[in-house]
């Protein structure tokens, strides 16, 4: 299992639009990716569940992901973190 | 005659029949059989993505990758597996796939409906408008919204591919009684400049309201049902006036800034990131005259790369051609601290390690700046302009590490302009005394109002209890205004000025008077200042009343 952790740095948190961009790049890996905020986990492929999160600006998240081909997956996923959010 | 009171999503009159958009209501009925409903449901949701695509494409053109990517979320939303579970959990009970869309949509949205952000609250319409995207492809014999006649469109909330379909020319207004203003549908409806209005409170949206004739006053918020005709007469006359007013203002769209003497001025945009683009263009700025690349630095966790900043250089870039756009390089320090930068505590941010100050102690990153910035001037016209300048030395490492740049871009056979034009920006009194041997050495200036007033004055613009002596107009800045200019012209560059002070009303004529060349602005008061302009005759303007 690879993970990451991440602090939000968008003024709006993880809004719409960034949400699904990590949701469509999770997908794309075939292996499980789950999302962890205030205590709380959601599956990343999920979007309806990630936004439901409502991680706030400032806020850590942890990103773990698990299965073949995790560590270009995790390294894929954190960049769109990094860009977007 | 009824009033009520909204919340402004666009400015404008509206005055003329309602019409009443509902989104289709689905009935509780037993289905055809879970399996049944089942691959009812999978068909309409391919369906529904598709659409979408097509709706993102279209997005794309019309308003940009911002807007648009909100149509790939829908498509996200639509093929989100929780979405499905609660379809599925919903047919059990052997209804049909439209209602166990609409309930499991309901559900959802319910779930972003009971939070305490705004924002997430706002949300709830996105689950409910892919949950009436799907529905409406399971019911194709119910036709939907059109509009016959230019009317006031009402309802609770109002889809955004819904709105995409509408023909502009028939939309006079749009009321969402339920809707925020940082919706989706609220964004768009900005970009088409419709005059609405949202969250009227009391309002009821029923058939009933189809055809009343209505007073849509987004300036003050107003909606106005079956007004009396001393009213009409009234609101009709405010929406003359107000529309012959802007159209005076588009009279100046595609004009060059001229006063009435024929002194020659261009009004430029100031933005604080590549999205804005669009306003300058449409708001037909001549120019951008301030690019704060800050953002790219502000909104990463880490320094971005050079691949990344020459990405949002190039977009700006390519949208103005063959318009300049004028970039500041990094400009932190002081109010504006990131974190990776790793910077001292300072007794005295606005006299500390700040901009050109803390990229000659790290030149590696003003480097890859400037490489990025290189790179970008291959596809437009681009201009890089380097702020908090107070010594001759600061400019010959400017054009040391550009020359390194340019070597280094060169040894990888990658295209740039060898003939970037590099500017400085004057806002400390250093530079503006200094200005006459800074003219022999930079290709332009940029007067940076607020930094050089607080500098002069001495006084701290962002302490609260110096806000009465903070005066820009105060003779000791307008005199160094003055001199900066006259040494920018004997050495024959240009000189603008790229602080809010540019639009102001009582030094305009005096700003025009001394040939400032460019004057960059917040893009939506560019046709405003164009036609202020036009109104100022120089040989009125006695110099003696602003030196």
């Amino acid at each position: 299992m690879q993970q990451f952790s991440y602090v939000i740095k968008d003024k709006e948190g993880i809004h719409a639009r960034p949400a699904g961009l990590v949701v469509a790049q999770a997908k794309q890996f075939a292996g499980s990716v789950t999302i962890e905020n205030k205590g709380k986990t959601a599956d990343l492929k999920r979007i309806i569940a990630v936004m439901a999160l409502c991680v706030k600006s400032g806020e850590e998240v942890i990103v773990r992901v698990d299965g073949a081909g995790e560590e270009a997956a995790a390294a894929a996923i954190e960049k769109v973190f990094r860009e977007n959010l | 005659m009824k009033a009520y009171k909204g919340n402004r999503v666009f400015e404008g009159y509206a005055l003329g029949r309602l019409a009443v958009y509902s989104a289709i209501k689905v009935e509780k009925a037993v289905g055809l059989g879970k399996e049944k409903e089942f691959e009812r449901f999978c068909h309409a949701r391919e369906e529904t993505v598709q659409a979408l695509d097509v709706s993102y494409a279209e997005a794309l053109e019309k308003l940009g990758e911002k807007e648009a990517a909100l149509f790939e979320t829908h498509k996200l939303m639509a093929e989100d597996l929780d979405f499905e579970d609660a379809v599925n959990a919903e047919l059990d009970g052997d209804v049909t796939a439209e209602f166990a869309v609409q309930s499991a949509g309901e559900q959802l949205a319910e779930i972003f409906a009971s939070m305490d952000d705004a924002y997430m609250k706002e949300r709830a319409n996105d689950v409910r408008e892919v949950a009436s995207r799907i529905i409406s492809f399971l019911k194709k014999d119910v036709k939907g919204f059109v509009l016959e006649e230019p009317s006031i469109i009402v309802c609770d909330d109002l889809p955004s591919n819904e709105l995409m379909k509408i023909d502009r020319d028939l939309i006079l207004g749009i009321v969402f009684v339920k809707g925020g203003t940082n919706s989706h549908v609220s964004i768009l409806t900005r970009m088409l400049e419709i005059p609405s209005l949202c969250g009227v409170d009391g309002m009821v949206v029923d058939e009933s309201l189809d055809g009343v004739y209505a007073i849509l006053d987004a300036n003050k918020g107003d909606m106005i049902f079956e007004p009396e005709s001393q009213v009409v007469a009234d609101y009709t006359a405010r929406k003359r006036s107000y529309e012959e007013e802007k159209e005076k203002l588009q009279a100046f769209k595609g004009k060059p800034t001229l006063s009435r003497d024929g002194k020659k001025t261009e009004i430029y945009s100031n933005i604080a990131s590549s999205f804005e683009v669009e306003n300058a263009l449409k708001n037909d700025s001549e120019g951008i005259g301030l690019f704060r690349s800050e953002f790219l630095y502000l909104e990463s966790s880490d320094y971005p790369t050079e691949d990344e900043q020459f990405e949002h250089y190039k977009r700006v870039v390519e949208a103005m051609n063959p318009r300049q756009v004028i970039i500041r390089t990094l400009d932190i320090g002081a109010d504006k601290k990131i974190d990776y930068f790793d910077l001292p505590d300072e007794e005295n941010p606005a006299l500390g390690f700040r901009s050109i100050r803390i990229c000659q102690a790290r030149p590696h990153i003003f480097l890859t700046q400037l490489k990025a910035l290189y790179r970008a001037s291959h596809y437009g016209n681009l201009a890089i302009m380097v702020p908090m300048i107070i010594s001759l030395s600061e400019v010959d490492f400017i054009k040391r590490t550009a020359a390194q740049a340019r070597d280094e871009l060169r040894a990888s056979g990658i295209p740039f302009k060898e003939d970037v034009k590099i500017g400085i920006m004057i806002e400390t009194p250093s530079a503006a005394v200094l200005s006459d041997l800074f003219a022999e050495q930079v290709d332009f200036f940029s007067i940076g109002t607020n930094d050089l007033t607080q500098y002069t004055l001495a006084l701290d613009r962002v302490n609260p209890n110096l806000k009465e002596q903070f005066d820009p107009r105060h003779r000791s800045v307008t005199r160094l205004i003055k001199t900066v200019a006259d040494n920018a012209h004997k050495a024959g560059i240009p000189v603008g000025i790229c602080g809010e002070l540019a639009r102001d009303e009582i030094l305009l004529p005096f700003f025009v008077k001394i040939g400032i060349d460019e004057l960059s602005v917040s893009p939506a008061y560019t046709l405003q200042l164009r036609k202020r302009i036009s109104e100022i005759d120089t040989k009125d303007v006695d110099l003696k009343d602003f030196i």
